[in-house]
């Protein structure tokens, strides 16, 4: 088991996100759920841990996968929880919804298995009012302009962790653009490439949740 | 066509939403520690680009999770600092700089090449980060094991007389490595070297394989997505390494 500090001051204090991430390299579940629940009850907002318990987590788990200091068996297990953790908490919907009948299409690249952030987005979204669809990882980039535009929504975003064919996704792009839905990037592929979405011709970048739910409702929820 | 964020501002009420913080916060942080100069309108408001906010959201990742002082968040996100325990920046992390680590250690753990010392009786003695990598483990549960464990079945008598006979002067191998998810094919370099712990033979290994992967082939390969140094010139390490032992 790999030796977190627990030190804590000022802010820190306030996101258990060290006690998670040792919760979760643990495999301890129940510890890592009632860290989540304890945040929901504290802040009333299931946005707030996604954006500032699980998804800094992540990130972190993902930066000791890199160094070498967490195995891939330990990262997965991870993900699972947080997965578990994801699915199991309660709506918490804000008081001041977007207006009635704003869409958002979800999707990951095809053979993408990292959807856990995007099941966070969408819940996120949901909270605020979005009525969310996410395309499995099963569809081809070059199928997705098509599906979404059939779908009509106010909002396209797409979530990779492993980089997609960029030419593909600049294509779909411009496709779902030219139909005036706008598109919102996000997930570690892009986050670690800050300029990449304006390259590509995105409207922006949801670095996190939050990120993600605001620049929504900028972009396509108003 | 809806404004593009990178055409976009947002006044600071957004951005605060965005970051889960209040505007207080914001322009305390602004003022006392110049972290952001926002742009203003002719009245007076701050307006807020894309970027503002993305350093925002790296000082206040870096201040909840690693409980940095102000000061030290605000350089570390600017990525003027690097953290000592490889845990603080916001991108991937340096390799962990322990008391008198060997820096060309550091440095062997930041290359895109595998890189492995096996023994003579062919147990791994050292590897570095992207071998652990491409074999699903960490730096530490290399040590020890066998290489032929990590190496496809059929070209393990390759692979023994890499470290078994490595003065015969052979030094290119090909190798099909076995991880868990793939096969990886291999072009190994290989140097003989003499360490503290014995005769080691060093193999520093291009993947080709990285070409051009087929989709199916990288399910479930990353965790985390692409790994910090996509972009590296491959062989950029090898060549070095070339030059050295040359000299």
């Amino acid at each position: 088991m790999l030796a977190v500090e627990t030190w804590k001051c000022g802010s820190a204090a306030r996101f258990p996100v060290r006690d998670l991430i040792a919760a979760l390299l643990d495999g301890d579940g129940p510890a890592a759920y009632e860290l989540a629940e304890r945040v929901l009850l504290e802040t009333r907002s299931r946005t707030a841990v996604f954006a500032d318990l699980l998804h800094p987590a992540q990130a972190e788990i993902g930066n000791l996968w890199y160094a070498g200091r967490v195995s891939y068996a330990d990262e997965v297990r991870a993900a699972v929880h947080v997965r578990r953790i994801v699915e199991r908490l309660a709506p918490t919907p804000e008081p001041r919804p977007v207006r009635r009948g704003s869409r958002c299409v979800l999707a990951v690249p095809h053979g993408d298995p990292h959807d856990v952030g995007l099941m966070m987005l969408s819940r996120a979204l949901e909270d605020h009012g979005w009525s969310t669809e996410l395309v499995g990882p099963a569809r081809g980039l070059a199928d997705l302009p098509e599906i979404v535009l059939s779908r009509r929504p106010r909002l396209f975003g797409l979530s990779a962790a492993l980089l997609p064919p960029l030419a593909q996704v600049e294509q779909a792009i411009a496709a779902i653009r030219q139909a005036r839905v706008p598109v919102l990037l996000g997930g570690v592929a892009f986050n670690r490439r800050p300029d990449l979405w304006r390259r590509l011709g995105a409207d922006g970048l949801g670095t996190d949740v939050r990120v993600g739910v605001v620049l929504a409702g900028r972009l396509g929820g108003r | 066509m809806t404004a593009s964020m990178a055409d976009l501002t947002f006044a600071i009420g957004e951005v605060a939403a965005m970051l889960g913080l209040s505007p207080h916060t914001i322009r305390a942080w602004e003022r006392r520690h110049l972290v952001v100069q926002p742009m203003r309108t002719t009245a007076g408001q701050r307006r807020y680009s894309a970027d503002d906010i993305e350093l925002l959201r790296q000082i206040k990742h870096e201040r909840h999770v690693h409980g940095l002082s102000m000061r030290v968040a605000t350089l570390t996100a600017q990525g003027l600092v690097v953290p000592d325990d490889g845990q603080g920046a916001a991108g991937p992390p340096a390799p962990a700089m322990d008391g008198g680590a060997d820096p060309l250690r550091l440095v062997a753990d930041l290359v895109p090449e595998v890189v492995v010392m096996v023994d003579t009786q062919g147990r791994v003695a050292h590897a570095n980060t992207a071998f652990a990598r491409l074999c699903e483990v960490t730096v530490g549960h290399v040590r020890g094991t066998p290489l032929a464990d990590y190496v496809d079945p059929f070209d393990r008598a390759k692979a023994v007389q890499a470290y078994q006979e490595p003065l015969r002067r052979r030094r290119g191998w090909e190798l099909n490595l076995r991880t868990a998810r793939r096969r990886a094919f291999f072009s190994f370099d290989c140097w003989p070297i003499t360490a503290a712990e014995g005769p080691l033979v060093a193999l520093v290994g291009r993947d080709l394989t990285a070409e051009a992967p087929p989709p199916e082939a990288l399910d479930g390969a990353a965790p985390s997505g692409p790994g910090p140094l996509d972009g590296l010139p491959g062989g950029a390490f090898t060549n070095t390494l070339s030059a050295l032992l040359d000299e």
